[in-house]
């Protein structure tokens, strides 16, 4: 029984500290830092009043609201072996989501020109998302993403799961596009001295409460550095 | 005899052979001369004493019905006691530090360890340590999960390899039976996941849509279920093997999503015929080789298949009762090849 019981224990031992090291690495050099408030980062769905303990990312979908943000050379780039959209679009199953990399825009810069399509090309009245975070692009890997988005105060780079979809042209025909169906992680988990800052009351203008620096590792994972009152 | 079963199945025969006996020397077939009788009595007794004091086992019928009643009562007792400590873990987490969450996620499951260790030590039937066995591997489980959580960790299947192998050892290290299906299950998984991750395909939890890669893990625990020769873990290795096979033939036979090539219709159907000649052909083999557990199963899974594509042909355009009836009648027929496989196999030498 004994040595059973160091196997076991070994496992455990083993599993979780693999876990605390991935942790540890992810850590141990900030690739980016970037400032975000409430309206980025709201409070996640499954919380208790009292003691809130995930914030969730909320992003918009690309700067042209009218269409997935990628395009079908990206799609193929970050590995997606689609068959010819042609007229006809495929009938049976879509292609699975597959994890790739994607940069997300923190600038307010991509959010401006979202806002300018979307005045130009929308029929009733546009309502100013309340968030600056917006996908603008996607890789096979974090270096290239990094890379190609070296500004690391004002884009984010993070894991996420992106989806094909067929989706008409400009010209009528089916073409593929991708969208984002959510980033990895989703909501990214506040420490416990940070939460007090997050049950403050609400102002009376409805703005965003706190500013939130979140961290990205290594590993493409983020954290939450600290929370202060906006 | 080196388990609680086989010394249960000798009792059991024992108990047969004495009221067989009894029925004989009543109806004048057979009366054992004094001292052979005595002799037999003599063995048999020193024999169940000496089981009854290495394994528990039951004697009479009714400890047996006591003995259901216990493991029902520690079962009750184990999930009461496993959400009281999740509940009053759970009033109490969001105030303690990372450092103590963390400490406490990596001790919880040792100290379940440590109670499995003192409950085997104290007791031969094994009921408690069952159950702290799962609440055990339930708290690795959510040990992983919670870490994953506090630092944004990027989920990986390489958890269900932990998972399935910590199950693995305490159910080869304490002879239980529950722990090694879940091993098994959480190894399928891994498995499974893995081979999606190293096709380059999707990610590794899109293993739900391709579940031909759970045909592989499965019949590898078939095989190797099949090659055993411990009697008491080798029908837990087949149970689990046909679950994950069947599951996954009845799954690929009414979803879409398939790595075969052709039409949603044709692979469907594909699955649909495979998954009746296996299940047949698996209840044909439990037979033979009187694997009751396989039998059951694919008996199962066989009218599974059956009652699903009957609704898929008929439900839309016959009405209901109609319906039910040809499904009673065909369990009615279902029953008469069976009784027919049961008098074939009577005859049997």
């Amino acid at each position: 029984m004994t040595r059973g019981l160091v196997a076991a224990g070994a496992i455990v031992a083993l599993a979780n500290g693999l876990a605390l090291a991935a942790a540890a690495y992810n850590r141990s050099s900030v690739l980016e830092r970037v400032e975000l408030t409430e309206a980025e980062l709201p409070v996640g769905y499954g919380y208790t009043a009292a003691a809130p303990t995930e914030l969730r990312f909320n992003w918009l979908m690309g700067v042209d609201f009218r269409t997935p943000p990628f395009s079908e050379a990206q799609l193929r780039a970050v590995g997606f072996d689609l068959p010819a959209a042609t007229s006809s679009a495929p009938k049976d199953e879509m292609p699975l989501a597959r994890e790739v990399v994607v940069a997300v825009d923190a600038s307010g810069v991509a959010r401006q020109q979202w806002l300018q399509g979307a005045r130009a090309h929308a029929t009733g009245m546009v309502v100013p998302p309340a968030s600056r975070l917006v996908v603008i692009d996607m890789g096979r890997d974090m270096a290239s993403v990094l890379a190609a988005h070296p500004d690391s105060s004002h884009t984010l780079v993070l894991h996420g799961m992106v989806q094909p979809q067929t989706s008409i042209g400009a010209d009528g025909v089916w073409v593929w596009r991708g969208s984002l169906t959510t980033l990895l992680p989703n909501a990214v988990h506040v420490p416990r001295d940070a939460r007090v800052v997050l049950t403050q009351r609400r102002p009376p203008d409805n703005q965003p409460r706190y500013v939130v620096t979140l961290c990205v590792g290594r590993r493409g994972e983020p954290w939450i550095e600290s929370v202060r009152p906006r | 005899m080196t388990n609680r079963q086989g010394a249960q199945r000798r009792v059991d025969r024992i108990q047969a052979f004495r009221d067989e006996l009894a029925d004989l020397e009543r109806e004048q077939v057979l009366t054992l001369p004094p001292d052979d009788r005595a002799r037999v009595l003599a063995h048999h007794a020193a024999l169940i004493a000496v089981l009854s004091r290495e394994f528990d086992v039951d004697v009479a019928a009714g400890q047996r019905r006591l003995s259901i009643g216990m493991r029902l009562a520690s079962a009750f007792g184990a999930l009461a006691l496993g959400a009281s400590v999740f509940l009053f873990f759970y009033r109490f987490w969001v105030d303690l530090t990372t450092a103590a969450q963390v400490a406490i996620l990596l001790v919880a499951p040792l100290v379940g360890l440590v109670g499995m260790a003192i409950a085997a030590n104290r007791e031969r039937t094994l009921y408690v340590t069952g159950v702290l066995g799962v609440m055990t591997v339930a708290t690795f489980v959510l040990d992983l999960n919670a870490l994953g959580q506090i630092f944004n960790l990027m989920p990986s299947p390489n958890a269900f390899l932990a998972w399935g192998a910590f199950a693995m050892v305490l159910a080869y290290t304490f002879r239980l039976r529950w722990l090694l299906a879940i091993g098994l299950a959480g190894l399928a998984l891994w498995v499974s996941a893995s081979m999606v991750v190293w096709s380059s395909g999707p990610a590794w939890w899109s293993v739900f849509d391709r579940f031909e890669t759970f045909l592989v893990p499965g019949v590898a625990i078939l095989l190797l279920g099949g090659r055993l020769q411990d009697e008491e873990f080798a029908p837990t290795w087949r149970l689990v093997g046909w679950f994950v096979v069947f599951l996954s033939l009845f799954v690929l036979s009414v979803e879409d999503q398939s790595l075969l090539p052709w039409r949603r219709a044709t692979v469907q159907f594909v699955y649909q015929v495979g998954g009746m000649a296996v299940t047949a052909a698996a209840i044909t083999a439990g037979v033979h080789r009187q694997w009751g557990e396989t039998v059951s199963l694919g008996a199962l899974f066989f009218a599974a298949f059956l009652i699903t594509r009957l609704a898929d042909w008929w439900w839309d355009w016959m009405p209901s009762y109609l319906f039910f009836l040809v499904i009673g009648l065909l369990a009615v027929g279902l029953i008469a090849v069976f009784r027919q496989l049961r008098t074939r196999m009577e005859a049997r030498p």
